[in-house]
């Protein structure tokens, strides 16, 4: 059985995330957003409202999906389909998280980690638990296929499509049936209810009827055995006798062969024993349909959770109003945008916020330069959401957003702290450098945001111009933020071709309008604004 | 009927005389024990170490081990000497179980069972071995003497009855209804309808009681009722194992302990070469200089193995005339490390094992002798120089006339002039014996003054971090300034970063997503 939800021909599997995602979570902020995720959203005229108390699968789940990035458009466009089919049958989405969600609690009511146990099985306290388990599995079974029978009509994505045309074809009607007898056949040991007791509540008594074949083996020990009938017999409860009549007596003393009469506490110890032998050849033959239940369910509670979270992130959007699209795949050295907003500075703020817009065709390089507080460090990360977002299948806040694929995906953000002028501070930052670099390789995307800041204007500039021409040269698409006004100036008076140039937009008496213009790279600081101001009076 | 050993060319005479070997000294000091515990790791169960710590009797038993290592380390043999092990081991759990239960009946079960263990063993192992292509002195050796055993009349007749006895009891089936606290037993077999119904085959059946090997209560009472109406069966087994008590032959037995010696080292083998670790065979020509190309420590390999890190080999040879090295070398340089791949080199090979390097000659030593230096030893209150003579001077009065000697750092706490003195003279003493070896310490004038001595130097990288390279050579290290900033440092000037980007890019899609290193690897949920 395969859930497929995340790729089409494939489960998760988390090897080939981003090179240190530590950092990428940490420069773009995205913790934000894996909070808002977590969190039940209704959709409400003005204010946001939390329903329900928040659900960290959601976050942790959206945080490893979100830093795997996928490597084509077809992989994209087959996450993003799938998006917009939850979006519109909310419903289906609540019901499928749900009874994934439940049947994994349960689970771990059941011990699942105890079960996991190596010899777990042999314990007969865990054999009740899997009996248990199997109908739980079962159960949820029947119910997910029933919730798929009634949405079915209303798909248009391949993902959920195919999710449900595999459930039906993996979990068929006959073998159903097959499995709800197995369970009914061996009540007498446990049924499926939370809680029971031997004689039940009204009178009656399960008895198990079993009868199998057996050979020796070594030590006259009796040896594999083949079952020939297993069932309950539902009786109407009745006291046992305490005296055997005659005819009884009688019975075991001419019976045509010979009977063991289990009579005292050994016997019957060593009789339940044989029952659990029998469960236990019983379960094994549902263990394969088990394991395949175990990592379908684990994959679909993990795989929906991606859906349920990026749903909470929508309605949340929503209510502030924040447009939203799927992007679409272009060259990598293009990279376009309209009214593109920051999301996580959204979520936290639960505010619209300025929006860009921009296309930048044929450029590997850009170069964001303009006053502090201008907007310049927003506008990067927006850029980077964006692009994260995007190469994980999913909506992105702009009205339009087009980029190449970028599966080796680095940020290297100047940290605030590192802001002293210090050779230590230069040290880290070339280090996390080296590392970058030893993980670049074919569709490389380098996020800079103020990075070489650490050391004199003169010497970060030198480094800067180096790094950034190699890296550029290589096929590395860079985008930087900079203070390094030698370096912007170079690279600009060099009038290369495959550069563009962004700066943080300022009105002429001095206001931010927190919007990026294309121009030429000018370097004027808060401080230089103001003491401009300060010598004209 | 000659008894026989796979260990030893020539039995010791006087037998019944059991003599305990204790560990030999140089075990600590070359880290062999460490070795010793996992070799011990790939034979659970036996005792290994009397046959590891003496060497075997002369040049000739060398070879005798040798050539059936040889031959054991090839799959289709090694296989089949595990396999009569592992019937071997089931003969004596068998025995064990018949000495755990108390009823007669199951005894004589048990006892039965161990009988046709060790008939399929003995048989097996025959057959397989008359199937292989073996040449070994010592493996046919073996070939001949199971032959003899195996035709001998006693064990004919034996065997005989116990496949006779086998037969019937794969043929015995039973029927158990089991309902309303009542189970009837009846003979025949059943068809297994409900096997069907769940899908299963005949395969993987399980037993209805899990207990090992004691019959329950309610298996006793299902046997003796049964017995009533069905005695024959049970009371022939019983008198199989009055009349044949006692099945196990006394060479067969110590057989299967010796060959764990090969057995557990070949594992053990194996899994270094799961690890990258590999050892190979070394010659033995004692024409041709002694010599190793690519050697190693291995206990230090295997300790590094588990922390992801790689050894650095060594190359060596004594030239014409040569007897003894003199390693000299900063601290942590490697020194005692090469000594002990040496002395690690010498002692598998004279077991008869492959050694720890890519390549090796090694000629025939009649012992080995080791002294490293120790902790000042508490309990004698000695002072360490009265501590090293102490333990020096038997080994200097040994007949030590074709030895292999490894001296590490011997006279630390001397003063430097005695120090070179006295270590003049025991180099002297072994070279005039005509001993090999090798002798560690950080006196550097030591080697200058002594015949037939190589001097050989632990060298460092040229930087002027003073990184170790762990190379042992000939020549001396010679310091290189270090000049450079970080950006160099960090291999990000424009021309070193062009260089490197150069380097990956020209790297192909795949390898580099199956190199992948650094991307986070966490299991799926």
């Amino acid at each position: 059985m395969n859930v497929h939800l995340l790729y089409e021909d494939q489960e998760w599997s988390s090897a080939g995330s981003y090179f240190d995602s530590g950092s990428v979570i940490h420069d773009l902020g995205l913790e934000t957003l894996f909070r808002a995720s977590s969190r039940d959203q209704e959709r409400a005229e003005g204010n946001v409202q939390s329903i329900t108390a928040a659900d960290e699968f959601l976050g942790k789940t959206l945080k490893r999906v979100m830093m795997k990035p996928l490597e084509t458009m077809e992989q994209i466009r087959y996450r993003q389909e799938i998006m917009e089919d939850c979006f519109q049958n909310e419903q289906f989405l609540r019901s499928l998280y749900e009874y994934a969600r439940d049947l994994n609690i349960r689970w771990e009511k059941l011990g699942k980690k105890e079960m996991a146990r190596p010899g777990a099985r042999d314990l007969s306290v865990h054999l009740v638990s899997e009996v248990k388990l199997l109908h739980l599995f079962v159960n949820t079974l029947s119910k997910l296929k029933e919730l798929c029978r009634q949405y079915e009509e209303r798909f248009h994505s391949r993902g959920l499509l195919q999710f449900c045309a595999c459930l039906k074809e993996a979990f068929s009607d006959q073998w159903e049936e097959k499995v709800k007898k197995a369970l009914e056949d061996i009540t007498f040991f446990c049924d499926g209810q939370e809680e029971y007791s031997l004689t039940g509540g009204n009178g009656r008594v399960r008895q198990a009827r079993i009868v199998m074949g057996c050979q020796v083996s070594p030590g006259m020990k009796l040896g594999p055995m083949s079952l020939e009938q297993v069932e309950t017999l539902d009786k109407r409860f009745r006291k046992l006798k305490e005296k055997k009549t005659m005819v009884e007596k009688l019975t075991v003393t001419f019976a045509a062969e010979p009977t063991v009469i289990i009579k005292d506490l050994t016997l019957l110890e060593d009789l339940s024993q044989l029952e659990g032998q029998v469960i236990r050849w019983i379960l094994e033959a549902f263990r394969p349909f088990m394991g395949e239940c175990g990592s379908f369910f684990e994959e679909l509670y993990f795989q929906s959770a991606f859906y349920r979270a990026c749903y909470n992130l929508y309605v949340r959007g929503q209510n502030i109003n924040l447009e939203i699209c799927y992007p679409a795949v272009c060259k990598e050295d293009c990279l376009r945008f309209e009214n593109l907003t920051e999301y996580s500075m959204a979520m936290y703020r639960s505010a619209l916020p300025v929006g860009n817009s921009s296309a930048i065709d044929e450029k590997m390089l850009l170069i964001v330069t303009g006053a502090n507080q201008g907007g310049k460090s927003t506008f990067l990360r927006s850029l980077g959401i964006a692009q994260v977002m995007f190469q994980c299948g999913m909506f992105v806040s702009a009205k339009k957003f087009e980029s190449g694929i970028f599966p080796r995906f680095f940020t290297h953000f100047t940290r605030r702290e590192d802001s002293a002028m210090n050779s230590g501070r230069l040290d880290e930052e070339l280090k996390r450098t080296d590392q970058i670099v030893r993980h670049l390789g074919p569709g490389s995307m380098v996020l800079l945001n103020e990075s070489f800041a650490t050391t004199t204007e003169e010497e970060g500039s030198l480094i800067a111009y180096d790094i950034v021409r190699a890296l550029v040269e290589a096929g590395v698409k860079v985008l930087t933020v900079t203070h390094l006004l030698s370096f912007a100036k170079r690279v600009y008076g060099e009038e290369r071709k495959n550069v563009a140039f962004l700066n943080a937009e300022r009105k002429p008496d001095g206001s931010r309008t927190y919007k990026m213009v294309p121009g030429e790279p000018e370097l004027t600081s808060f401080g230089l604004d103001l003491y401009e101001q300060m010598i004209k009076e | 009927m000659a008894a026989f050993s796979i260990l030893d060319l020539k039995l010791e005479e006087e037998e019944g005389t059991e003599r305990k070997f204790p560990m030999p000294d140089f075990f600590l000091d070359l880290n062999i024990d460490q070795l010793m515990k996992l070799i011990r790791d790939q034979a659970p169960g036996y005792d290994l170490s009397q046959m590891f710590y003496r060497f075997p009797a002369d040049k000739e038993t060398e070879r005798y081990r040798r050539d059936i290592y040889r031959e054991v380390k090839g799959p289709r043999v090694f296989a089949c000497l595990d396999e009569f092990c592992a019937g071997m081991r089931r003969f004596k759990k068998a025995l064990a179980n018949r000495e755990q239960v108390e009823s007669r009946l199951q005894k004589s079960a048990w006892h039965q069972t161990a009988a046709m263990e060790y008939c399929m063993a003995v048989d097996g192992l025959l057959k397989s071995l008359g199937d292989l292509p073996i040449q070994a002195d010592g493996l046919l050796r073996l070939r001949n003497y199971l032959e003899a055993y195996v035709s001998g009349e006693r064990y004919r007749t034996f065997q005989v009855a116990v496949s006779h006895l086998g037969q019937q009891l794969e043929s015995f089936s039973l029927v158990l209804e089991i309902q309303n606290n009542r189970i009837t037993v009846t003979k025949g077999t059943v068809e297994g309808a409900y096997d069907r119904f769940l899908g299963k085959d005949r395969t993987g059946r399980t037993a209805p009681f899990a207990s090992a090997y004691r019959m329950s209560e309610l298996e006793e009472e299902l046997f003796s009722i049964y017995r009533k109406k069905y005695p024959d069966l049970f009371q022939e087994i019983e008198t199989f194992a009055q009349q044949y008590p006692d099945p196990g032959e006394e060479t067969i037995l110590a057989l299967e302990q010796e060959l764990q010696y090969y057995l557990a080292f070949c594992r053990f083998q194996q899994q270094l070469e799961e690890w990258d670790i590999h050892l190979s065979e070394p010659e033995w020509a004692e024409d041709k200089e002694m010599a190793a190309e690519g050697l190693y420590d291995l206990a230090l390999a295997c300790s590094n193995h588990r922390q992801q890190k790689k050894v650095v080999s060594n190359d060596f040879s004594y030239k014409e005339g040569e007897q003894f090295f003199v390693v000299n070398g900063p601290n942590q340089g490697g020194k005692t490390t090469f000594a002990r791949s040496l002395g690690q080199l010498i002692y598998f090979c004279k077991m008869g094992f492959d050694v720890p390097a890519v390549w090796a000659n090694v000629h025939y030593f009649d012992g080995l002798l080791t002294h490293f230096s120790v902790e000042e030893s508490m309990e004698t209150g000695q002072g360490k120089l009265m501590e090293e003579l102490s333990r020096l001077a038997p080994m200097m009065k040994k007949e030590t006339a074709n030895a292999f000697v490894i001296i590490n750092e011997l006279f630390t706490t001397a003063a430097h002039y005695d120090g070179c003195v006295m270590g003049a003279k025991v180099l002297e003493h072994f070279i005039q014996n005509g001993c090999r070896g090798i002798y560690v310490t950080h006196l550097r004038e030591l080697g200058d003054t002594v015949k037939r001595v190589v001097t050989m130097t632990a060298m460092l990288d040229g930087t002027k971090e003073h990184r170790r390279t762990y190379k042992i050579l000939r020549s001396k290290a010679e310091e290189e300034g270090y000049a450079g900033d970080l950006v160099k440092k960090y291999e990000l000037t424009y021309e070193q970063l062009a260089g490197r980007l150069k380097a990956l890019s020209e790297v192909s899609e795949d390898e580099k997503m199956a190199e992948g290193d650094g991307y986070e690897r966490t299991s799926a949920l």
